[in-house]
């Protein structure tokens, strides 16, 4: 059994914020918007009955997802944005509109179950049976494999993406970012001898203050 | 080794691939070992496999064997004459064979059956297995077995695949030096590797249709090899009449395919075999298919091995380099037709195809003969000699000589081969291929004189050379087969002369005589005949530089080491090769080859009479020769009447008259087929081209770039593929 | 007034079924999409994208959760909806610093270079 009351509550606060994301013409306030709409429907997760599900949502897609963007906005110099022109929002509207009469109708037209009330919880314990079980283990075949593949995606992700931000010796077009500014500091040899006197000031004062 | 013989083809086929794709990595020098070293290690398989199959095949006694033969001869010359006179009248009756007195029979099969068992004690049977058969599943539907590709490993392919592998790789070999400095240089090695394969695939193959996939195979190689200088104008007139010639016999092969599968429901070789042996043949397909399906499959033969009247694209075949000449003379192209009609042997014999068989390789052996004492070209003689032993093969198979004609096959390969790759040598370091342009070769060319006569005396057939033996078998077979045999024998007999007489010829003109001009080479007919041979004095002249281009030198030399080894391995083989079928060697081949399946009507071990015939045929003809180009004489002078060397150079006009009678046909109706195709056709196919740019013309102004408007279009998509699934979940309801 | 008490109590009582999660889906789906269309700068779309993920993420749980006691499968397609999105994010947002740095910006404006 879920909640009406709360549901509703939630479900307002997922699709307000989830709109303000997507309309905002300030993009961090757009991303802090986005983030604050995942980490609701995490709560929606708990109401589910699966608590594994809703602390992968506060952490990635609530927590990590809206980090990295937030980067990015601040690198990429794009924190306020033009707004496009209204035909383009009724272009944008009518299609939707379409599409939800489509969805409305199929799944009006299908769905036998659609009137289920009970909820089945689901622990962290058995989803990990689930995903990570092999036929040694349960007797049946997992996403085992599937799960590997997911994690040899996330490492080649991660090669990949920094391989596409390390620079060759290239010059920037637009305005100077935060990131080039680094590189201007580190290559020219700035930056860096603050840095590290700063990171060797530390750990004394630290131990300063321990004595 | 059994388990290995797929590599066998294989092997060279790999060499081609990799030589067409990497020729360049490789390096010409590359490629030429590269094919080179394939093609002897196929030949050391093959010897291997030939060693196993000739421990596993059954080991016949020679004595009793001799008697079975003939009890067999007696009973199959008698049958042999009925037919001619018994299968025409009787049509509706030719599933009845012809009914003998029953005591008869029994008391004759009881005889044979008792002179079995004698020939072959139980201990010297075959091993269990043999004939050899490995098949792998291909073409395969729905589980069933389908075409299978297999190979078929009995005697006869154990010998064919020894003597392709072998002579193929001599002539690998002798080609590094001979095409040294030619242009495609590693495109000829792997032409040749090709063919190689294809020519040893067929020999193994267990099935018709494969038989035909692997003839075809050969087919395009040799054309590709004929026109190998395809700059030259006689060169794309040759590679265009072998094919076309050779062509007309393999649609007659397809046909006899069809309808030996349509009446007999199978095209596998050992069930053919089998069932030749045990009369299913007969009762199956009767005497009128056998004889026709018999007879498209000799017709298919005659396309191959250049029989008359197919015969017209083989003399001009020698416009390939010279080892291909060898190769499609000795080891693969012309073999292939003796190879189908041995493999085919049952059907001919039950649709008495046989006495035609005769006929018409008798008349080829003597009329190709005839034709080769008025050449001047070397590899001409060689051609014409090749045209006239495949005659007696093909007249040795017709007289139920079926051992002496795989015999001879096995000899002329060896001997045939050396002689080419001899020849080539000549050619290489005279710089000519006009035996009256070499100029005293004998004094330059030690180690090719020597090899060359050792070939040359195998092909007149000179006592203990290889040919001696392998032909004396033929005469006997033909004398043997009673009825009217004897004119073919004594066609044989005359040809066995004129052989003597042409080789001994060319070997006085070439190697000991000095050089003069070519009698005829202004003769007033040459230039008769195909038009669009009647070059242009600049052609002729191009023609003339490339011809003997590279070879050019001012004085005769000796070949190098890398063309002599193959020469002197070759005529080590053509003097040995015979022995095996001699009675020094009890008659090895002939037991060999044996399968008890259907009669061989061979005797075992010549006798003396028939040596000292052979000898003496060989005797009058070398003689002869010797009498009119020999000593001091003037070898230029025209001996003939000037109408018969005419006759003789044109070819009896059966070139001109194919040419008058088809060629121009063709060319008439081609004019309005090309404007056909110019107009109608083209157009057609152009207007495709419009009709795909206009449109492509249009689409392309909706790739406007824009990303947002690709999505929008992307979201309108789904939403129509949701209402269709939502209308059509609305009609299943 | 009774019979408002009583439909509060009901609605109260009565619980959330399955099509109020897919409805909700569905809404932030759309949503999602209106972001992708209107949107010019690449990392808005991005974020859209996102929103689009989660809707589809949250059907699967919800569908799972009600209906599939057993296998749980929507749950594990969620998961490996979360492990595609966050290679999704690192990768994508690699590539539009790529953009920034050759054209200066990361509208789809500055990307139309696959017309001629």
């Amino acid at each position: 059994m879920v909640n009406p009351v709360f549901f509703y509550l939630i479900s307002l606060a997922i699709i307000s914020t989830a709109i303000y994301a997507v309309s905002s013409s300030k993009l961090l306030n757009a991303a802090l918007s986005l983030a604050l709409s995942f980490f609701s429907i995490g709560m929606l997760y708990f109401m589910l009955g699966t608590p594994f599900m809703g602390m992968l949502q506060f952490l990635i897609n609530a927590g990590a997802i809206p980090i990295v963007t937030v980067f990015i906005i601040f690198m990429t110099q794009s924190r306020v944005l033009k707004l496009k022109s209204p035909a383009t929002a009724v272009a944008a509207i009518s299609a939707m509109v379409m599409l939800a009469i489509g969805f409305v109708l199929y799944i009006s037209r299908s769905g036998s179950s659609l009137n289920a009330q009970n909820v089945t919880p689901v622990s962290g314990a058995m989803l990990g049976e689930k995903l990570l079980g092999s036929v040694e283990t349960t007797g049946k075949i997992g996403t085992l494999f599937a799960f590997e593949i997911a994690s040899v995606l996330l490492l080649v992700a991660m090669v990949g993406a920094i391989i596409l931000t390390k620079r060759e010796g290239e010059t920037i077009k637009g305005n100077v970012g935060v990131l080039s500014e680094v590189e201007k500091s580190v290559t020219q040899g700035e930056l860096e001898t603050p840095a590290r006197a700063a990171d060797a000031v530390i750990p004394e004062a630290r131990e300063k203050v321990v004595a | 080794m059994v388990d290995l013989a797929i590599l066998i083809p294989v092997l060279p086929a790999l060499g081609w691939l990799i030589i067409s794709v990497f020729s360049k990595a490789l390096g010409s020098k590359g490629s030429a070992w590269l094919a080179t070293t394939l093609m002897a290690i196929s030949a050391a398989i093959a010897i291997g496999l030939f060693v196993e199959i000739s421990s596993a095949a059954p080991n016949w006694k020679a004595e009793p064997l001799e008697k079975l033969y003939k009890l067999e001869h007696k009973a199959k010359t008698a049958e042999a004459e009925k037919p001619t006179e018994t299968v025409t009248p009787v049509e509706g009756e030719t599933l009845e064979p012809a009914v003998e007195p029953i005591s008869a029979l029994t008391e004759e099969a009881e005889k044979k059956a008792e002179l079995l068992r004698e020939a072959l004690p139980s201990s010297n049977r075959a091993l269990s297995g043999f004939p050899f058969v490995r098949e792998w599943s291909w073409l395969s539907i729905k589980g069933e077995a389908g075409l299978p590709f297999g190979l078929y490993l009995d005697q006869t392919a154990g010998i064919l695949v020894l003597m392709v592998s072998i002579v193929a790789f001599l002539i690998h070999l002798f080609s590094i030096g001979y095409m040294a400095g030619e242009e495609r240089y590693p495109t000829f090695f792997a032409y040749i590797n090709l063919f190689a394969a294809a020519m040893l695939a067929m020999v193994m193959a267990k099935n018709l249709f494969h038989v035909l996939l692997f003839w075809e195979i050969m087919g395009l190689m040799s054309y590709l090899l004929i026109g190998f200088f395809y700059k030259k104008k006689t060169a794309q007139q040759a590679m265009k009449k072998a094919f076309m010639t050779v062509r007309v016999g393999d649609l007659a092969f397809m046909a006899g395919l069809f309808w030996l599968y349509a009446s007999f429901k199978t095209l596998d070789i050992p069930t053919i075999l089998e069932a030749g042996a045990s009369g299913e043949l007969l009762r199956v397909l009767g005497v009128t298919a056998a004889g026709g399906i018999g007879l498209l499959l000799f017709i298919a033969a005659m396309g191959k091995s250049a029989q008359f009247p197919l015969h017209v694209w083989l003399a001009d075949a020698m416009e390939g380099p010279t080892p291909v000449s060898a190769m499609i003379h000795a080891a693969t192209m012309v073999a292939a037709g003796v190879y189908l009609v041995a493999r085919a042997y049952p059907i001919l014999e039950v649709g008495h195809v046989l006495p035609f068989v005769a006929l018409i390789g008798g008349f080829t052996a003597i009329f190709a003969a005839s034709m080769a004492p008025a050449q001047a070209d070397a590899k001409k003689i060689m051609a014409f000699s090749t045209l006239s032993q495949l005659g007696y093969m093909f007249l040795s198979l017709g007289a139920f000589g079926y051992t002496a004609a795989l015999f001879h096959l096995l000899t002329h390969a060896f001997f045939k081969a050396l002689l080419f790759l001899g020849s080539g040598s000549m050619i290489h370091g005279s710089g000519t291929q006009d035996i009256f342009e070499m100029d005293r070769l004998a004094k330059y060319q030690k180690w090719t004189l020597g090899t060359v006569w050792v070939g040359a005396l195998s092909l007149m057939g000179a006592p203990l050379f290889a040919g001696f033996w392998s032909k004396d078998e033929i005469l006997h077979a033909v004398q043997s087969a009673g009825g009217l045999y004897w004119i073919l024998w004594l066609m044989a007999v005359i040809t066995a002369i004129l052989t003597a007489f042409y080789t001994t010829r060319m070997m006085i003109i070439a190697f000991y005589k000095p050089k003069t001009a070519s009698p005829w080479a202004a003769a007033p007919w040459n230039n008769e005949g195909e038009p669009t041979l009647n070059m242009s004095k600049a052609e002729l002249e191009d023609q003339k530089a490339h011809d003997h281009g590279h070879h050019v030198s001012d004085h005769p030399h000796e070949s190098g080491p890398e063309m002599i080894i193959p020469l002197v391995l070759l005529a080590t083989m053509a003097m040995v090769m015979g022995f095996v079928g001699s009675p020094f060697a009890n008659s090895w081949f002939q037991r060999f080859v044996y399968h008890g399946e259907f009669p061989e009507l061979l005797p075992l071990g010549s006798a003396i009479p028939g040596f000292i015939l052979s000898a003496l045929l060989v005797a009058a003809g070398a003689g002869a020769s010797y009498m009119l180009y020999g000593g001091a004489r003037d070898h230029t002078k025209q001996i003939a009447p000037i109408w018969l060397t005419r006759l003789l150079q044109r070819r009896y006009f059966i070139d001109d008259f194919y040419y008058k009678g088809f060629v121009n046909i063709a060319e008439d109706i081609q004019v309005p087929l090309a404007w056909f195709d110019k107009n109608v056709v083209d157009r057609i196919v152009d207007g495709f081209g419009i009709v795909t740019g206009a449109i492509g013309d249009t689409l392309r102004r909706a790739q406007s770039g824009a990303v947002g408007l690709y999505a929008w279009l992307m979201v309108v998509g789904g939403a129509v593929i949701a209402l269709a699934f939502a209308f059509a979940q609305g009609g299943n309801k | 007034m009774e019979s408002i008490l009583s439909t509060i109590r009901s609605f109260a009582n009565n619980g959330i079924s399955l099509q109020q999660f897919l409805i909700l889906g569905g809404l932030l789906f759309l949503i999602g999409i209106y972001g992708v269309l209107t949107r010019r700068n690449l990392i808005a779309i991005l974020m859209s994208v996102e929103i689009m993920l989660n809707a589809a993420m949250l059907n699967f749980v919800a569908i799972s959760a009600y209906t599939d006691t057993v296998n749980i499968n929507g749950h594990l397609f969620a998961l490996f909806i979360v492990a595609i999105a966050a290679a999704e994010v690192a990768v994508g947002l690699a590539i539009f610093i790529n953009v920034f740095r050759s054209k200066g910006g990361v509208l789809t404006d500055d990307l139309m270079e696959m017309k001629q």
